[in-house]
């Protein structure tokens, strides 16, 4: 007679199967219904919104958006390892609906026709106005006449400084109407006091290649062409200016050097030495101002230096429609919520950066001002940064030719090559790996 | 009649539990295809072909072999990279293992305590131990240079001088011989006492008998842990992708790290596992030179010389 609470290994195993079969019905994704048009909508439907940062820089959005739109749930995922997961899911074709896209990862999944042309939708929406865009911003992710997102918030990089060190040095602050690299270097080198590790102006780790575009464009040239076909690094212009660099940080007396830097924070914790009251001048994004709110010292805000044009990082990112999505029309609604003038002020508040619409930033208070700031800043050079303000540059086949142009740049800035000698090979070689679309 | 009943019952029962067996190793060898076979094909397979990731496989044939050899200035680069460290680290890891399973397979008191904390570095994980490794090479508050400067002496950059970086993850790796110390520990207390009894009645010293004696017996055991070190090792990926990114000038650029930027950086998913697939035939070649070897020099027992 069987034991009615103990199983026969066969009734065991017959479980263990219909379990399973359960378990892996289970893992298979559900049918989502295919909303469509907005008007026929009769049932709830669930888009996702893929971004690298948190949730909490939508939140105001999202509730102000859930109450407005009832029927429509927007689930906000936050995407780790970015650079590797979005293509992966782009691969599997699980892309979420919306994609809150890095700029040139906008471009090239765009070109791979992972996302839709939204033209259509900016002029089907009657009260959307492109023109409240910087232009730059508006412009960027554009291939071929077809447009691949919407940009929201953008922090640029500026000329942070120490009012102490300038005012201990008898130094003159920058003019923020007029600021060119030759001010900065004497400046620099009048604050320099390298005996006592005190230097004028902030270094950057060897072979951080994207922070070395910027001079660049300020001596007139870039990586790039403006097509992104081809590799301009090594024309006079940009040579120039990365040769420029690579002698200020070896000289000693500007910067401390990659020898100098060892014992005052390591190459990788430079952006700390402005807070450490160690520099006078960091150029850097405007992120970095909640740290210099509580630093010893009073600091100000200038544009970066130019040589032959104002330029300087604006770096943001672009929400796109995945063109796997099954409700592209709802994924719209969503975008142009959060890329309206209060979307982006929601976010920017969160984030203490401007706003890629000029009308975001005419809104009180300004999100890049810290009110417990009791002093005198030049705030208002931040947004102001975003009329002249380029976007990181968007290539094809980006990461292969960072690695190409980064190990360029690693000999230049430790003075084992001269600019001028090594970037016009390294960049045929760029110009092959770009132009391989 | 009844002999014949019973053979077919037999025979169904032993049926029964075959499917039973294989219903219970059908989990793992399900995890096995879908998760490691069904990739080693697929790599195989995508080796031929251009695919960025997030647009269609092309077939390019052999191109990526080829262009390996020929264009990438980095992969012959990195196998040397590679190669050096595997030198080093294999060697010296077995020097110190060894060396560390004779001390502790000492009859003293509390030998115990030192075995676990010898060992324990074994059971962190490449990451943890490689973020813990990078803060002591750290150039302000690393232990080392704070070391070296309360000696007077200066700083070094242990991470970001070409000279010294891939010293500094040789040390790191020597951090991690845990394991083949065990083993050379479980092959030392093994040896038969006889051949020592013998050799003492030759009079023969400490080092005469470790070299005639100890080294002759544990060499299958020196062969093994050599071999897993040397296949360990070349594919080191966690040291450098958290402790260098490679850098500084390539200096730490390993063929894991390689194959990695080009499968997630660069997207370049066909050429990344042809990259995968020349790895494991440098492997498996060299595995096979050190089985020819062995033959000059690992001693079994009972094989006649």
């Amino acid at each position: 007679m069987t034991n009615p609470r103990t199983l026969s290994r066969r009734t065991f195993l017959s479980l263990t199967g219909v379990a399973a079969a359960g378990a892996l019905a289970a893992c298979v994704l559900p049918e989502t219904t295919d909303s469509g048009d907005m008007g026929a909508m009769a049932e709830p439907v669930t888009i996702r919104y893929g971004r690298h940062d948190p949730a909490s820089g939508v939140t105001t959005t999202l509730d102000a958006f859930h109450e407005e739109n009832p029927m429509i749930t927007v689930e906000v995922e936050q995407i780790g390892e970015f650079h590797a997961k979005i293509p992966a899911l782009a691969a599997a074709g699980n892309l979420p609906d919306v994609v809150r896209s890095w700029e040139a990862m906008a471009l090239d999944l765009g070109r791979n026709n992972q996302f839709i042309d939204l033209q259509a939708h900016v002029d089907a929406q009657t009260d959307f106005d492109p023109d409240d865009f910087y232009p730059n911003w508006w412009n960027y992710p554009v291939v071929d006449g077809k447009r691949y997102g919407i940009s929201d918030a953008a922090a640029t990089h500026m000329t942070f400084y120490n009012r102490d060190l300038f005012d201990e040095n008898g130094v003159d602050y920058p003019d923020p109407a007029n600021f060119t690299w030759a001010d900065y270097e004497s400046m620099a080198r009048a604050i320099s006091d390298p005996d006592n590790r005190i230097w004028g102006s902030e270094t950057i780790p060897v072979g951080w290649h994207m922070w070395s575009v910027k001079l660049t464009w300020q001596n007139g040239g870039s990586f790039y062409s403006d097509d992104y076909l081809s590799c301009t690094i090594g024309d006079a212009p940009a040579a120039e200016a990365l040769q420029y660099w690579a002698d200020l940080l070896l000289d000693g007396n500007v910067m401390p050097s990659p020898s100098q830097i060892i014992g005052i924070g390591g190459s990788g914790a430079a952006a700390e030495l402005l807070g450490a009251g160690k520099i006078g001048m960091q150029r850097m994004g405007t992120w970095i101002t909640g740290g210099l709110v509580e630093a010893p010292f009073q600091f100000n805000i200038a544009p970066e230096p130019m040589s032959t044009q104002p330029s300087t990082i604006s770096h943001g990112a672009f929400n796109a429609i995945a063109s796997t999505s099954e409700h592209k029309d709802i994924a719209w609604t969503w975008i142009n919520a959060n890329c309206s003038t209060q979307g982006i002020y929601n976010y920017c508040s969160e984030a203490n950066f401007p706003g890629t619409r000029r009308s975001t930033n005419e809104i009180d208070p300004k999100p890049w001002v810290a009110p417990e700031v009791e002093y005198e800043v030049d705030w208002h050079t931040i947004p102001e940064s975003l009329e002249y303000a380029r976007i990181l540059p968007g290539p094809a086949n980006e990461g292969e030719s960072l690695k190409l142009i980064g190990d360029a740049l690693d000999l230049i800035y430790k003075g084992d090559a001269q600019a001028a000698d090594i970037l016009p090979e390294v960049a045929e070689k760029v110009t092959k790996v770009i132009s391989d679309i | 009649m009844a002999v014949a009943a019973s053979g077919r019952t037999m025979r169904k029962a032993k049926i029964q539990e075959t499917i039973t067996a294989y219903l219970f190793v059908a989990p793992w060898i399900i995890g096995f295809l879908v998760f490691t076979g069904g990739p080693i094909i697929f790599s195989f397979a995508l080796s031929f072909f251009r695919w960025k990731v997030i647009n269609t496989p092309r077939f390019i044939g052999f191109d990526h072999y080829v262009a390996m050899f020929t264009t990438d200035e980095l992969f012959l680069h990195s196998v040397g990279v590679t190669f050096k460290f595997v030198l080093y680290s294999v060697v010296l890891g077995n020097l110190i293992a060894l060396s560390l399973a004779l001390l502790l397979n000492q009859r003293i008191r509390g030998i115990g305590v030192w075995r676990t904390i010898f060992y324990l570095p074994a059971v962190v994980s490449g990451v943890a131990g490689s973020v813990l490794w990078a803060w002591m090479y750290s150039g302000e508050l690393g232990i080392f240079n704070n070391l070296l400067l309360a000696a007077g002496l200066e700083p070094q950059a242990w991470l970001w001088d070409e000279q010294l970086v891939l010293g500094s993850l040789v040390a790191k790796s020597l951090w991690n011989v845990g394991v083949p110390m065990v083993i050379y520990m479980a092959a030392l207390q093994g040896l038969p006492q006889d051949l020592y009894e013998a050799a003492d009645l030759d009079n023969a010293g400490e080092w005469t008998k470790f070299l005639n004696v100890t080294l002759p017996l544990i060499s299958p055991v020196i062969f093994f842990n050599v071999v897993m070190g040397i296949i360990t090792q070349i594919q080191t990926f966690a040291e450098p992708y958290v402790m260098t990114r490679g850098g500084p000038a390539n200096a730490t650029l390993f063929l894991g790290l390689h194959l990695y930027e080009n499968a997630f950086h660069f997207l370049k998913m066909g050429y990344a596992s042809a990259m995968a697939w020349i790895m494991f035939l440098l492997i498996f070649l060299l595995t096979v030179i050190q089985f020819g070897l062995a033959r000059r020099w690992v001693y079994y027992e009972g094989q006649s010389s």
